[in-house]
């Protein structure tokens, strides 16, 4: 059967080759090819030329020694803040300022963070006695922050020592960037198939495609689980507007002021991801749907020629757009073009398809080895041997999530009725058509 | 054919037909009116009634101190607590008149009670707790605490406040004990914080900052916007007299609706702190100590009414009456017996001129009290009290008691020299034993008095206990 299947591709003609695997060829290598290319080609000897001007900018920081806000916005997550509090104390950067805001738990957490506070492990503790979903929270740590950079993190997450040192630089380096997105990792890769698998997603997605955005001005997304703000631009925008998916609609925002928001490669931040591919749907779900509401809906008018129309902020909705809906629906018509039209070279079609994408993962994983070198421990390394995995991953897993979300939230507006907001938010939010 | 007897302020007393009146002079002595039915009250201020109602309960014979007694109102309003020390108000028109006959049926069933009491009529209740029991017994109600700020403690029981003569702290102690014998029944009524230095309900509950202790503390609501999840302190939204959202400028209609109040914030004015839990401190009005509430007493405050075994001890004394323990160990005799012996002895010395005889009196200050540090253990005590005693006197000296802490002896044939060297020995066994089971040894005071025609017990014991008992 093998043997058959070398004949296949032996026997391919150029034209046959792009009508049987033109996904592959006319939209994902593209899309690896210049985005390897461009890291190798224009990145990294920019960031190598950059070394100096990065010396200074380190220079600057602790000259200047700005009191930073590490806000932690959440709900039942007491106990992720003493740890959270302890592994503060070994950053590199020390003038911190810990703002923990509880969402109307009801857990430990209460009693938890009122004792971290009496004992100053955490500069304050608001208790929102009623929960008001994600913004709200993120605001109110706002309010009672301080410093003059806010950097907003999720409870379970853990930093890289120089980390907060790292993801301040950029704001040194040029007064135009308000916000400064940090690389996440996965902090619970060697725990399952699932995890490892979201290991390798989040270096090829994360790493080298922010970066990539990043460079070419069109990075739509700071994390909500590390990013780094100016406050002088949060109090401008009131802060972070109703979720789900308020991390990016942030970002937007902050580019509409035309402010620059870039990615922070070596600004390293360690969280858990779901550990089985159940939870992960879920997860996936949310998100997914989110995307289709800020960009399709709330942020569409970055698509009309108004006055503060900027070209990076349409390509980078327009690319979004496209490679996030438009190449899921394609792969469907692909998968009836196949199943119709080729009916008989299926398994050949199939296999060849599988070489192709693992081949791809490969060269990506090695882009991002040498993209985030420096910052890679050792079992990072070892994920290359699931590398094989990743198509079925990718290619069948993620796709049916995403396609399944983006139907529901076309047709229901589902998110509104998001669990990570309170229904009395949602309904406002909802009726007001924001 | 029931009589009462007339007690006025005045000390000339107003005699009302068929009825005796007296005066405090007259009270001086042990039975005075203690045939009488009831006593009739009539004063010219509050004060004057609080007076004589105290010389009332304070006196030891049942048949004195639990008689009803009826309170003349001349007109105006008579005080809650007054109305609750006496036992019926009566207006001068009902008194120029026939008393009613319902208040006469009261009076009745009182009199049978206290009759109840008296195996010997003119037996002396001496045991304030034994005071209290026959008190309730004889009235057959339960005494409530009534809220007042003239009670250190936040409440009285003004029922049987009278009984005890002005110390507040006496009742809440006497209270406990009965309660810690199972004498009485309690009813929950209410909470209170007490100082946990002085007792005194009255405390000033405060916030304070955490950080630095001030109290100079401000606190806002914090609002939370809906459509546009801003969040922020009150202040910044108030625009004239509306509430606007400063983020997305829409003014706030109604809470639930389109905003609400997840939390509020407290912030220090004199050191910046902004804080969500201030430290609550408590400052005691009367003796000016802080303190946080969990550190100050904290206390139910109860009605109480006699249980089945507090019905017992009201009609055959209590057991753990100290009183009979020394009385079954030194033939303690009743004081007006002891009186009678003194006279037969002044007598046979004024007759035979030949011996002295020695009036010894020991006072053990605080002894009463003894059981409210004690418990339980305080029979033992007394037991070995009572040896103590046995062992100093001889079998012709007589030993009586005023109350439980003051004891007479008669040493017969003892001069004032010979009765200084028992009494040096008796006080100091007393003050030893008693420092070895208290920690501290009481005061005690001891006088030597020459049995002879010039002695008048009551009047001795009266003037003793005014110079040594004035509060
Ligand atoms: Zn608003
Ligand atoms: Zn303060
Ligand atoms: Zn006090």
């Amino acid at each position: 059967m093998l043997n058959d299947t070398w004949d296949f591709i032996t026997g391919l003609s150029a034209a046959q080759l792009i009508s049987y695997f033109w996904p592959f060829f006319l939209f994902d290598l593209t899309r690896y090819v210049v985005f390897d290319v461009l890291i190798l080609t224009l990145y990294l000897p920019r960031r190598k030329r950059n070394k100096q001007r990065r010396a200074e900018a380190r220079k600057l920081l602790f000259h200047e020694k700005p009191l930073v806000s590490v806000i932690v916005p959440g709900k039942n997550e007491g106990k992720h803040i003493p740890r959270l509090a302890e592994s503060l104390t070994r950053q590199t950067y020390k003038k911190l300022e810990i703002v923990i805001v509880d969402d109307g738990s009801d857990d430990d957490t209460e009693i938890i963070c009122r004792k971290l506070h009496r004992d100053g492990k955490i500069d304050q503790y608001v208790r929102n006695e009623v929960r008001g979903g994600k913004a709200s929270a993120a605001n109110t740590a706002l309010y009672y922050s301080t410093g003059k950079y806010v950097i907003h993190l999720d409870a379970d997450s853990e930093l890289r020592y120089d980390s907060i040192e790292t993801i301040l630089l950029p704001f040194y380096m040029d007064a135009n960037i308000a916000a400064v997105g940090g690389d996440i990792r996965v902090a619970n890769l060697s725990q399952t198939m699932a995890t490892r698998t979201q290991a390798i997603e989040y270096f090829k997605g994360i790493s080298t495609g922010r970066t990539v955005s990043s460079m070419l001005g069109i990075l739509r997304i700071i994390a909500g689980a590390y990013g780094a703000f100016r406050r002088d631009t949060l109090d401008r925008l009131g802060g972070w507007d109703v979720g789900p998916g308020l991390d990016g609609d942030i970002t937007m925002k902050i580019r509409k002021l035309g402010l620059k928001v870039v990615h922070e490669p070596h600004a390293v931040c360690y969280t858990n991801v779901p550990t089985s591919f159940r939870k992960l749907a879920r997860q996936r779900f949310r998100w997914d749907r989110s995307m289709v509401r800020f960009r399709a809906r709330k942020h569409v008018d970055v698509l009309m020629p108004t006055s503060n129309f900027r070209l990076s902020n349409f390509v980078a909705t327009v690319e979004n757009l496209f490679y996030n809906l438009f190449l899921n629906f394609k792969w469907w018509f692909y998968v009836a073009q196949v199943i119709f039209f080729y009916g008989a070279l299926l398994q050949h079609i199939i296999v060849v398809n599988y070489l192709l994408y693992t081949l791809a993962n490969l060269a990506e994983f090695l882009v991002a080895t040498v993209l985030l070198r420096k910052t890679l421990r050792k079992q990072d390394l070892l994920l290359f041997l699931y590398l094989p995995l990743m198509p079925l991953y990718t290619g069948l897993y993620l796709r049916v999530v995403r396609t399944y979300a983006y139907i529901m939230e076309f047709i229901h507006k589902a998110s509104y009725a998001d669990r990570w907001n309170p229904w009395k938010v949602s309904r406002v939010v909802k009726k007001d058509g924001l | 054919m029931s009589e009462g007897v007339l007690i006025t302020g005045d000390q000339n007393p107003l005699h009302l037909p068929a009825k005796k009146a007296t005066d405090d002079t007259q009270w001086r002595s042990l039975d005075v009116g203690a045939e009488a039915d009831y006593f009739l009250l009539e004063v010219s201020s509050e004060s004057e009634a609080y007076r004589i109602i105290g010389l009332v309960r304070q006196k030891l014979l049942p048949a004195v101190y639990l008689k009803p007694l009826i309170l003349i109102n001349r007109g105006g309003d008579v005080s809650k607590s007054l109305q609750d020390q006496v036992d019926f108000v009566i207006s001068s028109q009902q008194l120029e008149q026939q008393l009613p006959a319902k208040l006469l049926d009261e009076v009745e069933s009182i009199n049978r009670r206290i009759d109840a009491l008296q195996e010997q009529r003119l037996k002396a209740d001496t045991n304030i707790a034994l005071r209290v029991v026959r008190y309730l017994y004889s009235r057959d109600r339960e005494v409530e605490p009534i809220a007042s700020i003239q009670n250190r403690g936040g409440y009285t029981f003004t029922g049987i406040e009278s009984l005890f003569g002005g110390h507040d702290q006496s009742i809440w102690q006497t209270l406990d004990f009965l309660n810690s014998q199972h004498l009485v029944q309690t009813r929950f009524v209410t909470r209170t914080h007490q100082c946990a230095s002085c007792g005194c309900a009255f405390l000033n509950f405060k916030e304070t900052c955490p950080q630095c202790e001030s109290e100079e503390l401000d606190a806002d609501d914090l609002i939370h916007h809906f459509r546009c999840g801003y969040t922020a302190e009150l202040s910044d939204f108030r625009q004239d007299d509306r509430l606007v959202c400063p983020k997305c400028d829409q003014t706030l209609r109604h809470i639930g609706v389109d905003y609400d109040k997840p939390s509020m914030m407290y912030h220090c004015r004199s050191c910046d702190h902004r804080f969500q839990e201030p430290e609550i401190v408590t400052t005691c009005f009367d003796c000016h100590r802080t303190a946080p509430p969990e550190n100050q007493i904290h206390r139910n405050i109860e009605a109480y009414k006699l249980s089945m075994l507090g019905v017992n001890a009201a009609l055959y004394g209590l057991d753990s009456l100290f009183a009979s323990i020394l009385e079954r160990r030194l033939q303690l005799l009743p004081l007006d017996v002891f009186e009678r012996f003194i006279a037969v002895e002044k007598a046979r010395i004024g007759r035979y001129k030949v011996s002295h005889s020695s009036l010894l009196l020991l006072d053990i200050k605080g002894l009463e009290e003894i059981y409210l540090t004690l418990g339980e253990r305080t029979s033992e005590v007394y037991e070995e009290l009572a040896n103590l005693f046995y062992a100093m006197l001889r079998s012709s000296d007589l030993i009586s008691s005023r109350n439980e802490s003051m004891f007479l002896m008669l040493l017969t044939e003892t001069s004032p020299d010979d009765a200084k060297i028992v009494e040096g020995r008796l006080s100091s066994g007393v003050g030893e034993l008693l420092k070895a089971s208290l920690g501290a040894s009481p005061e005690i005071i001891s006088q030597i008095v020459n049995v002879d025609n010039a002695l008048d017990l009551t009047e001795y014991l009266e003037s003793f206990l005014s110079e040594h008992h004035a509060e």
